[in-house]
């Protein structure tokens, strides 16, 4: 992902010098709030610097920013109404001194923003202009395009594939810094859309960049400032697969029990920001004064409860690494560990007898004081997290998430969703739990879903008659046909929107093995243990299609998973493991699989000597998984899983955004302004 | 069709006082689309919920325009005005269930321990 970062840098330096700001300069980057934790994932401060940037400012205290004569002030901001209003105000107020303010849509210009600034008259003082960085790198192996749950309302309630283009434009970027990537898998109707849409593009690409000779000339890319020019010879990503968010819709309405999942559900993360209470950062003035003490208390000063974003960055937080796959009750023995291991060393120096030992100590003092600190943010992050989690309405969510999951149908299941209403419990939390048993139940009896509803909108308010609506196109929430049993595996799609014929839950759990029953949360040898004991079903569509992990249920036959578990470890399955990634073999399971048809192509590379040139010397080959309409962390976490074992096989994601159920549900959630109800 | 008639009642959830005649305009939508008695429904039940509030602002002086059912009903209880919440329970079709975890939160607002102990026992014996 080097080379992500290294272009993201480049496409913002290179905007910056176009806006006049060179070394030496003074200038002034205001960055919009929604931005500021994603440009500091591609650029570093320093390189910054360096260009001529001497302060950064949030777009919020744009107010402070005097303009004058000398001053160079470059705007980047998401292209949005809101933002592109702020700056107008401010510009009317700074009036037009020296040089034109740069503003810098991200990723690309909007008219709707553009007509905002000349309505206003101030469109002689400013330079309007893109700056086109689309995906980010989260992460080495995760990729976000950071859409939020507006490509998910828009691509499956508002059907508005918009956002597909740039999520096409961001591949072929993405080919452009790796190389094309010759297998396209998918399954879904936009995931159809997509890929031909990235293809058609590409052969846009091609036909525009002129000879071959001309092309091979240009084959680095990071040295060619346009990305589109050319497709270097190589192969980082052997297949791409890519899904559709309806493909499972299950997996983001469960609570996510891994860490990381865990932080995203109590705390949000934005773009590996996460807001924590200030209390939890280990200011260097304190951990100073515990240097001196030397005791184990830590006491912070008390503040006010305050907010401070902190990054959870994997490069520099290790522990951090460590700890965000891992099932969320395995958290605590870590952190133990780790505490450990740091007094350990600590302890070291009462046995430094030697200079040298002496001088090795404080050579690796920084060192431990920044694990410190990291230990102390997220003792304290798993402290909140606890203190949630041993929540009886917690519980009880999980509880009933974890029998509806495995089929065991309890009457007062429906009941306990009934009093949930009736305790004015969270909408969000509601609306998922409902959602979860109407998805896994393929519907909720007519007449107990009409007692719902009503039961909703007396309670959360009649605006919500709409969300009820929005659920419902999506399949969310159906009722089952009124002649039906209870346990009737299909449902009449009443949601005509999605399939004619929905294919339930109840058909997946076997082929697919979503719920492993004896799964090992300290030595996970499943990816189950994401969600303690269900495996998400998008993930483990991916293992079906390349042929990795403990789950190789090819043909239809259901495998034990004892006999599963023993299978992988015995040479015997050595061969397929070389199995290439298609949707072969596993057809029936992927038909069974909601979310529209599956799909199988090809894309020629531009170079076709070079495959078997790459062939030879990748020995992991890398599959890129993209989700369109975001995807959960306990889904990177369990194709991280995948990536470490032994298939062979390197997984990356690349996604819209990242999604929570509550998340998810919230952008079907109607919003009415004057609400006085909580919500 | 289905969007259309969303974002109508956006529209008229947005100035909810005086634009009762756009729920009857949305109501009447839903009604020439088969599957859609529950909204018909729900829309007629909030209509009667309005000008429900109207007289209970009227009569207490409170401002109850807004509220949801479980909100006027909790309201009524805090100030307890036990009969019109059990009036707008009827009229509205307010299950028992939901009444009474209703009145259990009402009487811990109002510290009514005594009232609250009642009210327990009784449950326990049933």
């Amino acid at each position: 992902m080097e080379l992500l970062r290294a272009h993201i840098s480049q496409t913002l330096l290179a905007a910056l010098s176009r806006a006049g700001v060179s070394a030496g300069s003074k200038a002034v980057l205001v960055v919009d709030g929604a931005l500021s934790g994603a440009l500091s994932l591609g650029v570093e401060a320093a390189a910054l610097r360096s260009a001529g940037v001497e302060r950064v400012v949030a777009l919020a205290e744009l107010r402070s920013v005097q303009h004058s004569a000398t001053l160079r002030v470059v705007v980047v901001l998401r292209p949005t109404l809101k933002e592109a209003k702020a700056v107008v105000d401010w510009l009317v107020v700074a009036a037009s001194l020296g040089h034109p303010v740069h503003v810098l849509f991200v990723p690309r210009r909007s008219l709707v923003c553009e007509r905002v600034f000349e309505d206003a008259g101030v469109s002689a003082s400013v330079v309007l202009s893109a700056l086109p960085i689309d995906i980010l790198p989260l992460d080495d192996d995760l990729l976000s395009l950071e859409l939020d749950n507006a490509a998910f309302r828009q691509l499956y309630l508002e059907k508005d594939p918009s956002c597909l283009h740039s999520v096409a434009k961001a591949l072929l970027k993405l080919q452009a810094l790796h190389g094309i990537i010759p297998k396209i898998l998918g399954k879904g109707t936009n995931a159809h859309t997509l890929a031909n849409l990235m293809l058609r593009m590409r052969r846009e690409v091609d036909a525009s960049s002129s000879s071959p000779e001309s092309s091979s000339s240009l084959s680095s890319p990071s040295s060619s400032n346009s990305p589109f020019n050319v497709f270097p010879p190589k192969m980082d990503f052997d297949s791409i697969i890519i899904l559709d968010r309806t493909v499972d819709l299950v997996t983001p309405l469960c609570m996510q029990l891994t860490y990381e999942g865990l932080v995203d559900e109590v705390f949000g993360i934005k773009t590996t920001f996460v807001q924590v209470n200030e209390s939890f950062i280990a200011t260097p003035a304190n951990q100073q004064q515990q240097q001196a003490t030397a005791t184990a208390s830590t006491n912070t000063p008390n503040s006010p409860i305050k907010t401070k974003k902190v990054s959870l960055n994997p490069v520099i937080d290790k522990l951090y690494t460590q700890l965000r796959d891992l099932n969320f009750a395995m958290v605590g023995a870590v952190l133990n560990q780790n505490a450990r291991r740091i007094q350990d060393e600590v302890d070291t120096r009462h046995d430094a007898k030697t200079i040298s030992q002496i001088k090795d100590f404080i050579g690796k003092l920084g060192g431990l004081e920044g694990d410190k600190a990291f230990l102390k943010l997220h003792t304290s992050i798993a402290e909140e997290i606890t203190k949630r989690t041993q929540d009886p309405d917690f519980n009880k969510f999980l509880e009933l998430q974890q029998n509806v999951l495995s089929g065991n149908q309890i009457p007062s299941q429906l009941d306990y969703l009934e009093e949930m209403v009736d305790k004015q419990a969270p909408l969000l939390q509601t609306l998922r739990l409902i959602s979860l048993y109407s998805v896994v139940c393929g519907g909720i009896k007519a007449k107990q879903l009409e007692l719902l509803k009503r039961e909703i909108i007396q309670t959360y308010g009649i605006h919500h008659l709409t969300t009820l609506q929005n659920l419902h196109s999506l399949s969310l929430l159906t009722s089952l046909p009124q002649t039906s049993a209870f346990d009737t595996p299909l449902t009449v799609g009443t949601g005509p929107t999605i399939a004619p014929l929905k294919p339930s839950f109840a058909n997946l759990r076997k082929p697919l093995a979503v719920i492993v029953d004896d799964i090992d949360e300290q030595n996970p040898t499943d990816i189950a243990y994401v969600y303690s004991g269900y495996a998400p079903a998008s993930v483990r569509l991916v293992e079906a299609a390349t042929g990795v992990g403990k789950f190789l249920g090819v043909g239809t036959a259901p495998i034990k998973p004892a006999v599963r578990m023993g299978g992988t470890a015995s040479p015997a399955r050595g061969a397929r493991k070389e199995r290439k990634v298609s949707w072969e073999g596993v057809e029936e399971l992927a038909r069974v699989v909601p979310g529209g048809a599956a799909f199988e192509m090809e894309q020629g590379l531009t170079d076709p000597n070079f495959v078997a040139r790459s062939s030879v010397d990748k020995e992991r080959k890398t599959t890129l998984v993209l989700f369109l309409g975001g995807c959960t962390s306990t889904e990177v976490s369990s194709l991280r899983f995948l990536s470490k074992g032994k298939g062979g096989r390197q997984f990356v994601v690349l996604t819209t955004g990242m999604l929570t159920g509550s998340r998810m549900i919230d952008s079907l959630v109607e919003k009415v302004d004057n609400v006085t109800g909580e919500l | 069709v289905f969007l259309a008639e969303s974002f109508e009642l956006k529209a008229a959830g947005q100035q909810v006082n005086q634009q009762i005649h756009k729920w009857k305009e949305s109501q009447r939508l839903f009604a020439e689309s088969k599957d859609c008695g529950f909204e018909v429904k729900a829309l007629e039940d909030h209509m009667k919920l309005v000008a429900l509030q109207g007289t209970l602002e009227r009569e207490i002086g409170e401002m109850f325009v807004g509220m949801t059912v479980t909100e006027t009903v909790y309201k009524l209880l805090v100030l307890g005005h036990a009969n019109r919440a059990a009036k707008v329970k009827t009229d509205l079709k307010v299950p028992e269930k939901r009444f009474a975890w209703l009145k259990v939160k009402a009487l811990v607002e109002q510290r009514n321990w005594d009232a609250l102990d009642k009210v327990l026992s009784r449950q326990i014996r049933r």
